[in-house]
């Protein structure tokens, strides 16, 4: 994939960053549950690489807020950073783990992404943006338990999403 | 489109602001707004959108309206943060469930904020063009660029994903009419069910959008498009009484709610 061509990939998965939560919050819940704006975020960071994924982590959110008021401005800097190390990594590890597209090497950049991402939100609430008043109780409540459904969704999804990306001739073997 | 903050033309001294001071004078009263943890700082900063709407001339109704399809989630805010917050005197606490006043008060303001900041970020879409925004953003930051920070190439990002945004938004409604169409959505059953049922909404989505990146990318690549590093722009500012007058409004605003905080 060259580089005009990750430019536009990573401007449509920011517009999709702002589309697709619009379809999902109307359903009661939606967007808690089913967290549809990390899909194009990590599908980003897989499909392009982690500086596109990164841009992509922050930008998303930023134009939902100002475009559909989802996320709420106070929850907006905790998501930039979640959503941005999702990009970020998902990105560095399919460098490193993803060579050649595989399947599996999709899986575990998502995985450690999803983790990586978490860790750092967690990490970046504890210390900055809920300083004194966070726990790890509610770390584990808010991005474990509640948003399972998005976590299984994310799982499955993504992976089908590269292979048909790939199958379509939109993703480059070589870059993953 | 399903947007909030829908572009409302008008000749308001907001309306004619310079893009770049409309962003940062907004940015200034966000960060206002996000630090106000008390009645005092709450009331300010809600005399301070009113005051907003009324000098662009953009009526407040209908985005409190949009605002009201969004109840769940503030409901879902409040009630995380009045169950779930850590305190030493609960009214109730079991595993890690903990109901007391300090999470019903940090429930109470997380909402007022939310509300507060998406009206404000409502009106900012409407007194701007998404151009503009994107144009008084790049401005901004052009500064970062010395440390050679890819503003320009980021700032084009973010543009060419606004434009693409109603295009999107138009596909993922046709792909669901089509759905539907085929008997795909079960409509008015149970929320699991309606959940479960976008899920391959999700597919053809990705599919279109990459087909247009692709699309688009042949067609910038066809007019000899060679990236953002080599176009020549050109960055204007035009700083007038207007612009003066908005800047020290918001930085009062920013010093109110600095002064207020913890005060009542």
């Amino acid at each position: 994939m060259d580089n005009l061509r990750k430019t536009l990939a990573c401007s449509v998965c920011i517009a999709l960053c702002v589309v697709l939560p619009m379809a999902f919050h109307a359903i009661p819940q939606g967007g808690v549950l089913f967290s549809p704006m990390h899909l194009p975020v990590l599908l980003c960071g897989i499909v392009t690489s982690w500086p596109f994924g990164l841009i992509c982590g922050i930008a998303g959110p930023l134009l939902s807020s100002l475009f559909t008021g989802m996320p709420g401005a106070p929850m907006l800097p905790q998501m930039m950073v979640e959503l941005g190390s999702y990009g970020f990594m998902a990105g560095l590890m399919m460098r490193l783990a993803g060579r050649g597209g595989k399947l599996s090497g999709v899986v575990v950049s998502l995985v450690a992404a999803m983790l990586f991402g978490r860790i750092t939100a967690g990490l970046a609430r504890a210390f900055i943006f809920a300083r004194g008043s966070y726990s790890f109780p509610a770390w584990i409540s808010s991005y474990f338990v509640s948003c399972l459904p998005a976590i299984i969704m994310q799982l499955v999804l993504i992976p089908l999403i590269y292979a048909a990306l790939r199958k379509a001739g939109f993703v480059d073997r070589r870059m993953g | 489109m399903n947007l909030l903050g829908a572009y409302v033309p008008g000749s308001s001294p907001l309306h004619r602001l310079d893009p770049c001071i409309r962003m940062l004078s907004f940015s200034i009263i966000f960060a206002a707004i996000a630090i106000s943890d008390s009645i005092c700082g709450y009331l300010l900063s809600l005399a301070a959108v009113v005051l907003l709407y009324r000098i662009a001339a953009v009526p407040l109704m209908p985005s409190i309206r949009t605002l009201w399809r969004f109840r769940a989630f503030f409901i879902t805010v409040f009630l995380m943060n009045a169950f779930f917050q850590p305190s030493d005197d609960p009214y109730l606490s079991w595993w890690i469930v903990m109901f007391s006043s300090d999470g019903i008060i940090m429930g109470a303001r997380m909402v007022l904020s939310v509300i507060l900041l998406t009206q404000l970020s409502s009106l900012l879409t409407a007194v701007a063009t998404p151009i503009a925004i994107t144009d008084g953003l790049r401005t901004l930051l052009h500064p970062l660029s010395i440390l050679r920070i890819p503003v320009d190439e980021a700032s084009a990002i973010v543009s060419i994903a606004i434009s693409f945004i109603p295009v999107l938004a138009a596909e993922s409604s046709s792909i669901m009419l089509s759905a539907a169409s085929r008997g795909a959505v079960p409509e008015g059953r149970k929320a699991k069910e309606k959940a479960l049922s976008l899920i391959p909404l999700a597919l053809p989505l990705f599919l279109s959008a990459f087909r247009r990146a692709d699309e688009l990318a042949a067609a910038m690549e066809a007019r000899g498009y060679r990236g953002e590093r080599l176009r020549r722009r050109r960055i204007s500012l035009s700083f007038g009484g207007r612009e003066a007058f908005s800047l020290l409004l918001s930085i009062s605003l920013l010093i109110g709610a600095i002064a207020l905080k913890g005060v009542l």
